[in-house]
């Protein structure tokens, strides 16, 4: 079966966010289709590990110098810009990627995140930031007592 | 087609594994594709992907491109896309390189299809 882009957007989803950006996803898939309408932005995912909150995006083509990501009041940005894909002295023949040179992210994450500790990298084209969650967010046991 | 005609895409996917492989999501990369007189480029998305799971073929002049991910929760996705190669690309100088999730394929041009400058000698 052929699964669209979009698709897998949906996949580690945990039920604990199912309306995220939800939208935005679906317009974004739109214009998979059309490539006509502006790119609105990478597809993103975000899961909650109990202890830290994890963004992935996929970004190819995109370097550490082409991002900037910052966090304040619970959102997370994400802005990217890279430089104009094609090379010298070539005719372009197509250009799927090339529309898709900048964008501006920006996610309300469901909990408050140390800001301090938050860690990104970038590996083959896909970022992904760790956001261990402040100590009052964080999941906890509570023991029920004996009467 | 002419000689000069870049790729095109075929107008559905072909399979060109030889053996079945586990079930996996598809993705359609998007692609850019540049040409001059030396060669055919094709940038395709990719991101996530390994360089060692990139396959890249031509066979009857179907150029097809495959490249797998290993998704956090363990899923495997397959990016796979095919095109038509004019004939003018030799299919036995085809390089491949994959740099921050983005494969990049040089199709070069054979020599006869290359264009050419003829010197007028003057007597």
């Amino acid at each position: 079966m052929l699964l669209r882009w979009n698709d897998l957007a949906f996949a580690g989803f945990e039920p604990r966010f199912p309306a995220f950006d939800a939208l935005r996803v679906l317009r974004s898939f739109d214009q998979d289709v059309s490539a006509q309408r502006v790119w609105q932005g990478p597809r993103l995912q975000l899961r909650d590990l109990g202890e830290e909150l994890r963004v992935s995006a996929d970004l190819p083509g995109y370097k550490q110098e082409d991002l900037q990501i910052s966090y304040e009041q619970q959102t997370l940005v994400i802005r990217g810009q890279r430089g104009e894909a094609a090379p010298e002295g070539y005719a372009a023949q197509r250009q799927e990627r090339t529309e898709r040179t900048s964008f501006a992210r920006k996610i309300a994450l469901p909990v408050r995140v140390a800001a301090d500790q938050i860690v990104a990298s970038l590996k083959d084209g896909v970022l992904e930031l760790r956001m261990p969650k402040l100590a009052a967010d964080r999941p906890r046991t509570i023991a029920v007592n004996a009467s | 087609m002419t000689a000069t005609a870049t790729a095109t895409e075929t107008s559905k996917p072909v399979n060109t594994l030889a053996q079945p492989v586990a079930p996996a999501r598809e993705l359609r990369p998007q692609v850019d594709i540049y040409e001059n007189a030396e060669e055919v480029l094709l940038l395709a998305d990719v991101p996530g992907a390994s360089k060692e799971s990139v396959n890249v073929r031509v066979e009857e002049g179907v150029l097809s491109l495959e490249a797998l991910r290993t998704l956090a929760n363990g899923q495997t996705v397959r990016y796979q896309r095919a095109f038509h190669v004019p004939e003018s690309v030799d299919p036995e100088k085809i390089s491949a390189e994959l740099k921050h999730g983005v494969l990049h394929l040089h199709l070069r041009k054979a020599e006869k299809a290359k264009p050419r400058t003829i010197a007028i000698s003057a007597n």
